[in-house]
Parts: structure tokens; sequence; C-alpha cells
């Protein structure tokens, strides 16, 4: 517990932060590519094609992934909203700030490779069911965050709002996910659940946890590559960043 | 005299004052209704119920919306609000009393619009009772939403497209559960989920939001 | 009489207000660190400084308009009252409405002689039922400073308040300091002009 509590307070401090995450960043970034490449060449060159969906099923290696991933990031987004709310540590907005224009993209291309992937399979690219409308959804959430944000020009009252924005979100998403499935229902069921057997074959997964890999390391390296840069913008009046940068 | 009172007097009085912020919402409801049925040929049918309830909740939502994206504004402007926290009371239970005011002064006459608007668009007489079954909580869900919105964007000049980012995206699961219970109980279905649902999830809002409108309103004077 | 006042102030003499180690911060900008303050009944405090030096912001700290995050600021349970640049006033309630709404907000029970007898003071008797939005500005202010009548509070916190008050109004405002404090009532005032009363203590920003 003490030590957690002393590496939680490190992580609040600024210059900390930023020599600490220097090589995080680096290798985050190497990793991160080399997984996707591995994956992607794996996935698209060597996996068999599906019995009922052909080629197609192939774009699961970045769908499922980004899908998957945004969803996390706004959860994370919601948690730090907190941690800032309660402990008003400036790292939480930081990261609140950094993550949350890359968690709109990731958002909207698992909308987009959700399309791409269900044209040929369903024969249309848009379905009306609980998980594309509850991205959809999740896309519009992130959008306001934002929009708040940058219409609220105090950095603190900025940084509040957005938190209490994203909390009221997070208990929203799977309000919004009951609600939209009993609205109506047509995706197929979701093939990896924990605790039930693996519906998909294991020559089609390991591409799929290599990329899984490879996408979440890429993402925390831009986070942390951001949330850099945002320290020193913040910073910049303290002594600690007149020495980074005189060096 | 309780917090919940002194708020709810007070926003019912100026309210009072203020007679265009309860009738332009009423006039944009109903303008809305009618263009929509003008555009359909031959106006609505009675086949497309359905189609109706969708539209009208969408249109109140709307509505809702834009009566409470002002609150709290003229308070943040001339410093009632500075009074109402310095003075320590319980502000959970003010903002309870101002929303409830707010819903008394705006969704009520909404409300009493649904019937015009239910007649414009041609709906099925059957399904009025579960219109209402399911209005009036969504309104007030609406409502507690809109103010929720308009405490964000406090001190944020001309927030209307703003507010409608902010709030619309919340809207879904009570939209989703009132139109589907409605439009079940149209085609006598089990609508059952759906009522209890958006109950428990108005009974969760009145619980709940306060407490996130009262943060953001001291939010709104710390910075 | 005067000596029974002053036993009466040995006797019942209690802290106010005290706040103690309080971080005063605009935006991500400290303002004053570490600010002390004991007000004591009777007391007359006026803070001083140049625009920008934090006297309204020490002010809302005090009022607990914002909270402090750094530091404590305790009333020790006496009621304050508050009258910040903004009036508080609602311009499409009347005078009588408003000062109702701010009597019941500061839980307070007045009664309508009494509402009637400060409005009557501060010359606003006839216009009661006007609405604020209604009135001249000094008007307004005026009716602003009524409300210190109807918190019937322990610790006044007043911001400029000379601002767009004639001269019988000012000394309307002096006189009701005077009296305030000698019913062990204290009074901090932010203000760049002072009131001019005996024994204040004054407190100097600057810059930071």
């Amino acid at each position: 517990m003490n030590w957690f509590t002393r590496t939680f307070h490190k992580m609040g401090s600024p210059p900390f932060f930023y020599r600490g995450a220097k090589n995080w960043v680096k290798w985050l970034y190497v990793i991160g590519l080399v997984s996707l490449l591995v994956g992607t060449v794996w996935g698209l060159g060597f996996t068999p094609a599906d019995r009922l969906q052909g080629d197609s099923f192939r774009i699961i290696y970045l769908h499922v992934p980004t899908a998957h991933l945004s969803q996390l990031i706004y959860i994370a987004i919601a948690v730090a909203g907190f941690v800032y709310l309660v402990w008003r540590m400036k790292m939480a907005d930081v990261f609140i700030v950094s993550a949350v224009w890359l968690g709109a993209w990731l958002t909207a291309f698992a909308l987009f490779s959700g399309i791409v992937w269900g044209i040929p399979t369903w024969g249309t690219g848009w379905v009306w069911d609980a998980r594309t409308t509850s991205v959809l959804v999740q896309l519009f959430l992130f959008l306001g965050l934002i929009a708040l944000r940058t219409a609220i020009p105090n950095s603190q009252r900025g940084a509040l709002a957005v938190a209490i924005l994203a909390i009221v979100g997070v208990i929203n998403i799977p309000i919004i996910k009951y609600s939209v499935d009993w609205f109506t229902t047509l995706h197929q069921p979701a093939s990896i659940q924990i605790g039930n057997p693996i519906s998909i074959d294991v020559s089609m997964l390991w591409p799929l946890l290599v990329n899984t890999i490879g996408l979440y390391s890429l993402a925390a390296g831009v986070i942390l590559y951001y949330m850099r840069i945002h320290v020193l913008r913040r910073e910049r009046g303290s002594d600690w960043v007149r020495d980074v940068l005189s060096n | 005299m309780s917090a919940f009172l002194i708020a709810f007097n007070r926003t019912i009085r100026i309210g009072w004052r203020h007679p265009l912020d309860s009738l332009n919402p009423m006039a944009f409801f109903i303008i809305v209704t009618s263009l929509i049925s003008i555009t359909v040929e031959g106006g609505f049918s009675a086949t497309e119920s359905a189609l109706a309830i969708a539209i009208l909740w969408v249109v109140l939502l709307l509505s809702t919306m834009m009566a409470s994206g002002s609150a709290y504004a003229q308070d943040y402007e001339d410093g009632s609000l500075e009074q109402l926290i310095a003075q320590n009371q319980s502000l959970y239970i003010s903002v309870q009393g101002s929303v409830a005011a707010r819903w008394f002064l705006s969704s009520v006459p909404l409300l009493a619009l649904v019937p015009l608007g239910a007649w414009m668009l041609n709906l099925d007489m059957s399904v009025w009772g579960m219109l209402f079954l399911t209005l009036i909580p969504g309104s007030i869900v609406f409502a507690l939403f809109g103010v929720l919105g308009a405490t964000l964007t406090l001190g944020v000049g001309r927030n209307g497209v703003l507010l409608a980012l902010l709030v619309l995206p919340l809207y879904v699961p009570v939209l989703l559960l009132g139109v589907g219970a409605c439009q079940r109980s149209l085609g006598q279905e089990p609508f059952e989920f759906a009522l209890i649902g958006i109950y428990a999830i108005a009974v969760a809002s009145i619980t709940f939001l306060p407490f996130a409108i009262a943060a953001l309103l001291r939010v709104s004077q710390e910075y | 009489m005067i000596v029974s006042h002053d036993k009466l102030t040995e006797t019942n003499a209690q802290t106010l207000l005290t706040v103690s180690g309080l971080l005063v911060e605009v935006g991500e900008r400290a303002l004053l660190t570490d600010f002390d303050l004991k007000v004591e009944p009777g007391a007359l405090i006026e803070i001083n400084g140049p625009n920008g030096s934090g006297k309204t912001t020490l002010l809302r700290y005090l009022a607990g308009v914002r909270r402090a995050h750094k530091g404590t600021v305790d009333y020790l349970g006496h009621s304050l009252a508050y009258i910040g640049q903004k009036s508080g006033l609602n311009s499409s309630m009347t005078v009588f409405e408003n000062l109702t709404w701010i009597s019941q907000n500061a839980d307070q029970e007045i009664t309508e002689p009494d509402l009637l007898d400060a409005l009557a003071e501060l010359g606003l008797k006839a216009r009661r039922n006007t609405p604020v939005g209604a009135l001249s500005a000094g008007q307004a202010r005026r009716c602003g400073l009524a409300s210190l009548r109807v918190f019937d509070a322990k610790v006044w916190l007043l911001d400029e308040p000379l601002t767009s008050l004639d001269a019988s109004a000012s000394d309307w405002l002096k006189d009701s300091i005077t009296a305030h404090r000698a019913e062990n009532g204290a009074a901090v005032v932010a203000t760049h002009t002072s009131l001019g009363l005996p024994d204040t203590v004054t407190i100097d920003l600057d810059l930071p």
C-alpha cells in the first residue's frame, strides 16, 4: 500500500512523469508497430479463410481491437475524471486531454471498419443494432467531451466539467447497451467471451491477440507522447521545464 | 422553509414573469410537428403510428432541451448563485426544487400539447395511454439532463449547439425505451421491461443527477 | 451603557472567523500562500491592494463561494453575509421578493415590518414592489446593502461596497458598520478607498 501510494504520488508529479515516460514512449512505439505488422501480415496472409464469410472476415484483425480499445479509453477517461475530481491530480486531466482525441478517432475507425465488414457480410453497411448504435453514441460522447473542453477557456474549470461529463457518460454506456439491445438485436453473438468455449478457430485467434497487443501498445505510446507535450506546455513557467529545455 | 421549496417557489415566480421561456418551446413543438405532417403527402395514416410515436418523442425531446438550456444562466450572471452557495444551503435539495419547478413550467405545458401532436400525426388512440405513461418519466429525465447540460456550459456564450452535442447522446436510453414501449404496446407485444426501465432511469436520475448539477454549480464559481 | 457593553464584549468575546494556511489561487496561479486571519467581534478589516492582487478572490474564499483546497476557513458556527460585485438580485423579482428570498436562503426569519424599516432607511420603501431591473444602478446597490439587515449575520463580507453609492447611502453604510461592530459583529471589506472608520485593521495585498 505504501509503495502504491508513493508511486501514485510520483506519477502525479509532472517532472517525474516527464522524465520517466520518455523511454516508455520509444519502447511502446517499437512493440506496437512490430506487433501490428506481424499480426496484420499473419492475419491477412497466413490464416485460413472463414468458412462462411470468406476473406472478408479478416477485417476483424483491425475492427475488434479498435472497438474494444476505444471503449477502454472512454472508461479510462472516466476513471481519470474521477481521480481529478477527488484528488485534483493534474496528471489525470493531462491524460484526459491527451486520450480523448485518440479515443474519438479509434471509435470512428471501429465504425468505419464495421461498415466495410458489413457490406460483404450482411449486404448492408449499417445495421441499427445494439453494438453499432452504442459505438455511434460513444463517438458522440467523445465529441461532446472534446467540444466541452474546447469551449471553456479556463483550464481547471474545463477539466472539472469534462471530468463530471465523462463520469455521467460512463454510467450511461451500459444503460445505452441494454436499452438498444432490448430495442432490437440482429448481430452475431460476441465470439470471445470469458467462460464460454471459444467459437473461433485458434489459428485465427493468434494474430488477433498479437494485433491487440500491438494496438494497445501503440495507443499507450501515443497517449504518453501527447501527455509529455501537454505537461511541458502547462508547466512552461516552472523551473524544471526551463532545465529540460536548456539541456 | 426547506431548500426544496425555496428554490421551487423562486423558480416558478421567475418563470411566471418570463412566459416566453415556456411558450417558445411550445410553439417549436407545434411548428415542427406541423412541418412533418405537411411534408408527408396526404398526412399520416393510422397505419404509420409507429413512426408517429418516434416523431412525437423526438420533437418533445428537442423542445425540452430548448427549454432547459437557459437553466441557472440568469442566477450565474446576477450573482444569486454566489449567494446560494455562500449561504451553505443544501445545494442538492435546492437543485431538485429548481428542476421540479422547471418541469412544471416547461414540460407540463409540452405534455399538454402531446394530444394535439398525436392528433396531427393521426396516432392510433389505443397508444395514448402508454404514450403518457412513458412520456411523464421520460420528460423528467429530459429536463434533468437538460439542466445538467446547461450547468456544464454556464458562462459559455452561445451554447445552443454545444448543449445539443453534450446532452443528446445521454437521451438515447430513455428515448429508445419510451418509443419501444409505445410501439410494442401498439403491436400488443410485451413492453414491461421498457416500462420498468424508464421508471428506474427516472428515479435514478432524480436521485443522482442533482449531485452532478450541484457539483457543476460550485465549479462554475471556482475559477 | 458603554461599560456594560464592554463587559458583554469581554464575557462573550468569541472569535467569529478563523482562517489558517489558506491557499488563494486564480487559475493555476497562487496569489496568496499560507494566509492566516482571525476575526474577533467588533473588528473591521479592510483588504487593500491594486487591481489583480486578489481582493475579490480572497473574499470569495472567505464567503465559501470558492472552496479552500488547502487550508481552512472556519466560521465556528457563526453566520455570514456576503455582498459581492454582482448584486445577487434577480432583475425580474421585486425588491421585496428579492430580500425575502435572501432571508430564506440565509435561513433567517424576518418580519415584514423589519424589512420595511430597512428599506425606509435606504429610501427604497416606496419602490418595494418594483422589479429590481427597473431600479437605477445606485438603487439596486442600496437594495443589495439592505440585505445586510435581512441576513442578521455576525460577519459581513463586502466587496467594494462604496461603488455607485451617493453620499447619503455611503453614510448609511458606515453607520450600519459601526452599529454592527457595537453589537459584536465584524466586517471584512475589500476596497481600494478606505472607509475611514476608527480601529480599522488593514491588510495590504501585493501583486504576486
